[in-house]
C-alpha cells in the first residue's frame, strides 16, 4: 500500500474523530450547562415555594427484588418507614435466595403466612408463598418465589401490587424522607406522567438517620470516590438534558417510579433482558409512540437514593459489564429507533448518543489507538499537537466533572470541607484516566466473551448499610 | 479542522472554569446569606419594635412598601410576623392593608416564581383583605388562570382560606371556560381544606356540577363522597346519563359506596351482573354494595365471586365479609366448587377476621 493512500486514509479517519470529538463534547457540554442552570432554577423554585405542597400524594407500591440480600435488606426496608409520606406498601420479593433474605425479614416483622389471591396479569415463576404484616396503615408483604431474575421479580410484584403506581427500588439502596413525595409530583403536576425516575447517590460514605443525612464525606477508597464523581456527572448532566424534550431512555433500576397500568399494557418487564430498567423505559417509548399516547417520562433530580457502589475492581467490572449487555441488547431490539422520524428527538438524539457515545465508543476508541498507532508508525503523527489535544480534552473532562460536583454540593445543600474539596479536584483525573480505561475494556471483553450472558443475578459483595 | 476542535474545546473549558467558579462563589454565599438574613430579620424585628402595633404610623408604611419589593426582605418579614403573638400579629397586619394593596400591584407585574412566592405570602394572612372584592382578590382570581401550576395551586388555596363562595364559583367557571388542566385531586383536597360554610360549598358545587368539565366533576364528586354530602339524587341522574363520561360515572358510584341511597340499588346489579361488557362498573359497584345489606345483595354478590375479573371477586368478596356473617360465609365456603372464589372469600376472612360479625 503506498504511503499516499494510507496518508489519505488516515487524513479521512482523523476528520472522523474530530467530527467525533466535537459532537460528543458538544452533547457533554450542551448538558452539564443546562444541568446546572436548572438545578439553580429547581433551587430557586423550590425556596420561592414554587412546589405542590400535598398531605397525600397518590399511593404507591413499592417493589423491593431481593435475591441474598440478608446483610442489607433489613436497613432498607426500615428505611421506607422513615419516608415522609402517607400512603404506600412495601412489597419485597425474595427471588428463591440461598442465604437468610426470607428468615431475617420473618422474624425482625414478625410476618404471618397467608393465602393471598392475586391477578396474574404478568406471567412469573412458582410462587412459594406470600407473607404480611401491617404498621401502622403500611401493608408490608413478602413474595417468596422461585428464582427467575429481577424481572421475574418485579412481575411479581406488580401482580400483588394494590396501588396504581409501583416504585421499584433496589434491595441495597434507602431513600431519604423527601424522596418519594418528591418522585410523585411530577404526577399532580401533568396528568400524562408514566414514569418518574431519580437521583442515584453512593451510600458508601453517607450516615442516615430517619431518613436524614447526618453526615457526608467523601470516601478514602480511590474507585469508590471516582464512581461518586461519576454518578453526579451522569445524574445531573446528560439525563436533565434528555429530560428537557422526554428523551430519557433510562430511569435507574435502583430508583424508578411507573404508572402500573402502563406497565402492565406492555407486558411488564422483559426476563430475557440483563438490562431491565433500560428495556422497560425505552419500551414504554415504543408503546406509547406505536398507540399515538400522549405520555411523558420525567427525570427528578431533587429525589434522592441512596445505593451501593462496589467497593473493588473485580465487582465493579462485573457490574459494567452487566450493564453494557444490557444495553446491546435493548439497542438492538429497539433498532426500529434508528434514526426514525416518528420518534423525533428520542430518535436523533437519545438513540443517536446512546448508540455512538455508549454502545459504539469502545471499539471507536480502540480504533483511535490503533489509527494513532499507524500514522506514528509510518511518521504521520503531529505528535506535540496530539499531546496538546489530548491534555485539553483530559482538562475538559476533568473540568466537566468538577463542574456537576459542585453543582451537586451546591444543590443538596451539604457541608464540603476542605480536604473533600482537594480529593475531588485529585480524583477527577484518575477518573478520567484510570476508570474511563478500566471500563473500556471491561465493554470490550464483554462484546468478545463468548459466554452467553445468562439472565441471572450477578451478586456484588455486600456492606451493612448504616442507616 | 484540528485547529477548530482545539478552538471549540477552549471555549467550553472557559465556559466550564466560569460556571465552576460560579459554583465554588455560591457555596461562601449561601453561607454568608444564612447570616445576611439573620441580620435582616433582626432589624425588622427592631424596626416592628420601635412601632405602636396598634397605630402603625404613615413612614412605617412608606418604609414597608419600599422595602418588601425586595424578595429577601418580604422573606426575613414573613419570618418575624410569624414568630409574633397571634393577636398582636392580627392588630399590625390590619394596619398594613395598603401596603399589601400596594405590594399586589408590583408583584404581578413580576415573573410567575416571584409572583407565586407573593401569593403564598398573601395565602397566610388572608384576614387582612377578605372583607371585600379587592384588588388583592381580583389579582388571586387572575392567578388561577395562570400557566404555572405552583401559581394556581398556591392561588385556589388562598381562596379556600378567604372562604367566599362566590370567589370559587367564579374561578371555577372561569377555569373550566377556559379549560383550564388542574388535576382534579388537587382540586378535591383544596376543597377538604374549606373550613367555612360547608353546606354552602356543597350546594354551589351541586349547582354548577353540569356545567363542570370531567375533571372538575370528578373532584367535586370526590369531594361530596369525602364529606358524606347528601346530593344523591344529582348524583344518580349524573350515573344514568347517556353521555356522561366513564370516569365521571365511576367516581359516582364509589361515593354510593359511602352514601346510602336506595334508588341506585338496582343499578348497581345491573352493573355487577355485566362484568363482562362493563368490567370497571361491575368493580366499584361490587364495592358499594358493602353499604346496601340485604338477601338479594348477598345473593348477587355471591354470583360476583364467581367473576371471571379478578377485581370483580376480590371486591365482591371484601363486600361479603361486611354484610354479612363469618358463620354464613363458612356455610358459604362449604358448598363452592370454585377454587378461585374459595381463596376470594378465605383470604378476606382470614385478615378481616376481628372484623367479621361472628
Amino acid at each position: 500500500m503506498s504511503i499516499e493512500i494510507i496518508k489519505m486514509c488516515l487524513k479521512y479517519v482523523s476528520y472522523f474523530f474530530v467530527v467525533y470529538m466535537i459532537i460528543y463534547s458538544t452533547f457533554l457540554f450542551v448538558s452539564a450547562i443546562i444541568g446546572s442552570l436548572k438545578i439553580y432554577k429547581n433551587r430557586y423554585k423550590d425556596i420561592m415555594h414554587n412546589k405542590i405542597e400535598h398531605d397525600y400524594y397518590v399511593p404507591v407500591s413499592i417493589l423491593i427484588p431481593a435475591y441474598n440480600e440478608e446483610k442489607v435488606i433489613l436497613a432498607s426496608v426500615k428505611s421506607l418507614f422513615s419516608l415522609n409520606y402517607k400512603l404506600f406498601e412495601i412489597i419485597v420479593i425474595n427471588d428463591g435466595s440461598t442465604d437468610k433474605t426470607l428468615d431475617v425479614l420473618k422474624k425482625e416483622f414478625d410476618l404471618k403466612r397467608v393465602d393471598r389471591p392475586y391477578n396474574k396479569q404478568l406471567d412469573t415463576k412458582q410462587i412459594k408463598g406470600v407473607y404480611e404484616n401491617k404498621f401502622g396503615n403500611i401493608l408490608l408483604t413478602v413474595i417468596d418465589k422461585e428464582n427467575g431474575g429481577k424481572s421475574d421479580s418485579l412481575n411479581a410484584g406488580i401482580n400483588l401490587s394494590r396501588f396504581p403506581y409501583f416504585l421499584a427500588m433496589d434491595a441495597d439502596s434507602a431513600l431519604q424522607e423527601d424522596s418519594l413525595e418528591q418522585l410523585v409530583r411530577p404526577i399532580l403536576e401533568e396528568e400524562n406522567v408514566v414514569a418518574c425516575g431519580g437521583f442515584i447517590r453512593l451510600n458508601n460514605a453517607v450516615v442516615l438517620e430517619n431518613g436524614k443525612v447526618k453526615s457526608y464525606r467523601l470516601p478514602n477508597n480511590l474507585l469508590i470516590c471516582m464512581q461518586i464523581l461519576e454518578y453526579d456527572r451522569s445524574f445531573l448532566a446528560s439525563r436533565i438534558l434528555l429530560d428537557e424534550y422526554n428523551g430519557n431512555l433510562i430511569i435507574s433500576g435502583a430508583f424508578g417510579l411507573f404508572q402500573k397500568d402502563m406497565v402492565i399494557a406492555c407486558k411488564g418487564y422483559d426476563v430475557s433482558t440483563v438490562g431491565e430498567d433500560f428495556e422497560i423505559v425505552i419500551k414504554l417509548h415504543s408503546f406509547c409512540h406505536k398507540n399515538n399516547i400522549d405520555y411523558s417520562i420525567k427525570y427528578v433530580p431533587e429525589a434522592i437514593c441512596w445505593t451501593q457502589a462496589p467497593n473493588n475492581l473485580r465487582d465493579l467490572i462485573k457490574q459494567r459489564k452487566r450493564w453494557y449487555s444490557g444495553l446491546v441488547q435493548c439497542m438492538f431490539k429497539y433498532k426500529e429507533m434508528f434514526f426514525n422520524y416518528r420518534y423525533g428527538f428520542i430518535s436523533f438524539i437519545s438513540y443517536f448518543y446512546y448508540l455512538f457515545f455508549e454502545l459504539l465508543a469502545p471499539f471507536i476508541e480502540v480504533f483511535g489507538t490503533i489509527t494513532t498507532l499507524v500514522a506514528l508508525l509510518y511518521g504521520l503523527l503531529n505528535v506535540p499537537f496530539m499531546i496538546i489535544f489530548y491534555t485539553l480534552y483530559t482538562l475538559f473532562g476533568c473540568i466537566m466533572t468538577l463542574t456537576t460536583f459542585f453543582t451537586r454540593v451546591h444543590l443538596a445543600n451539604n457541608v464540603l470541607s476542605f480536604t473533600d474539596a482537594c480529593k475531588a479536584f485529585l480524583v477527577c483525573i484518575f477518573e478520567i484516566v484510570v476508570l474511563r480505561f478500566i471500563l473500556m475494556v471491561s465493554r470490550l471483553t464483554t462484546v468478545f466473551s463468548s459466554k452467553k450472558k445468562k439472565m441471572k443475578w450477578d451478586k456484588l459483595k455486600r456492606m451493612e448499610m448504616k442507616v | 479542522m484540528n485547529s477548530l476542535a482545539e478552538n471549540i474545546l477552549y471555549i467550553y473549558l472557559i465556559v466550564f472554569v466560569s460556571i465552576l467558579f460560579f459554583d465554588v462563589v455560591c457555596i461562601f454565599y449561601r453561607k454568608a446569606s444564612k447570616i445576611k438574613m439573620k441580620k435582616t430579620e433582626s432589624k425588622i424585628q427592631e424596626f416592628i419594635n420601635k412601632e405602636d402595633l396598634k397605630n402603625v404610623s404613615l413612614k412605617h408604611i412608606n418604609k414597608l412598601k419600599s422595602k418588601l419589593k425586595k424578595t429577601n426582605y418580604l422573606i426575613a418579614f414573613t419570618n418575624i410576623v410569624d414568630l409574633m403573638d397571634v393577636n398582636q400579629r392580627e392588630v399590625y397586619l390590619m394596619n398594613l392593608k395598603s401596603v399589601f394593596l400596594y405590594l399586589t400591584t408590583y408583584y404581578e407585574r413580576k415573573e410567575v416564581i416571584l409572583q407565586t412566592y407573593f401569593v403564598h405570602f398573601l395565602k397566610d394572612y388572608s384576614f387582612i383583605y377578605s372583607d371585600n372584592n379587592n384588588i388583592i382578590i381580583k389579582y388571586l382570581k387572575e392567578c388561577t388562570l395562570s400557566s404555572s401550576i405552583y401559581l394556581r395551586e398556591t392561588a385556589l388555596k388562598a381562596l379556600y382560606k378567604i372562604g367566599d363562595i362566590n370567589y370559587l364559583r367564579e374561578v371555577f367557571f372561569n377555569m373550566n371556560y377556559l379549560n383550564i388542566n388542574h388535576h382534579h385531586k388537587l382540586i378535591t383536597d383544596g376543597l377538604l381544606t374549606f373550613d367555612k360554610d360547608v353546606d354552602e360549598l356543597s350546594k354551589m358545587l351541586i349547582e354548577e356540577l353540569d356545567n363542570y368539565n370531567e375533571n372538575f366533576k370528578i373532584a367535586s364528586i370526590n369531594y361530596f363522597n369525602y364529606k358524606k354530602i347528601e346530593c344523591q339524587k344529582a348524583l344518580y341522574d349524573l350515573l344514568v346519563k347517556d353521555n356522561e363520561s366513564k370516569e365521571v360515572k365511576i367516581s359516582c358510584i364509589r361515593y354510593f359506596t359511602n352514601v346510602k341511597y336506595k334508588g341506585v340499588v338496582p343499578l348497581l346489579y345491573e352493573f355487577i351482573n355485566d362484568d363482562r361488557n362493563n368490567w370497571e362498573y361491575s368493580v366499584v359497584a361490587a364495592r358499594a354494595l358493602s353499604n346496601y345489606k340485604s338477601k338479594e345483595s348477598t345473593e348477587v354478590l355471591i354470583k360476583a365471586i364467581h367473576s371471571q375479573n379478578w377485581f370483580v371477586r376480590n371486591n365482591a368478596a371484601e363486600s361479603l365479609i361486611k354484610i354479612t356473617s363469618r358463620d354464613y360465609l363458612d356455610k358459604v365456603i362449604s358448598k363452592l366448587d370454585d377454587k378461585y372464589a374459595i381463596d376470594a372469600l378465605k383470604y378476606k376472612l382470614d385478615i378481616n377476621g376481628d372484623e367479621v360479625k361472628i
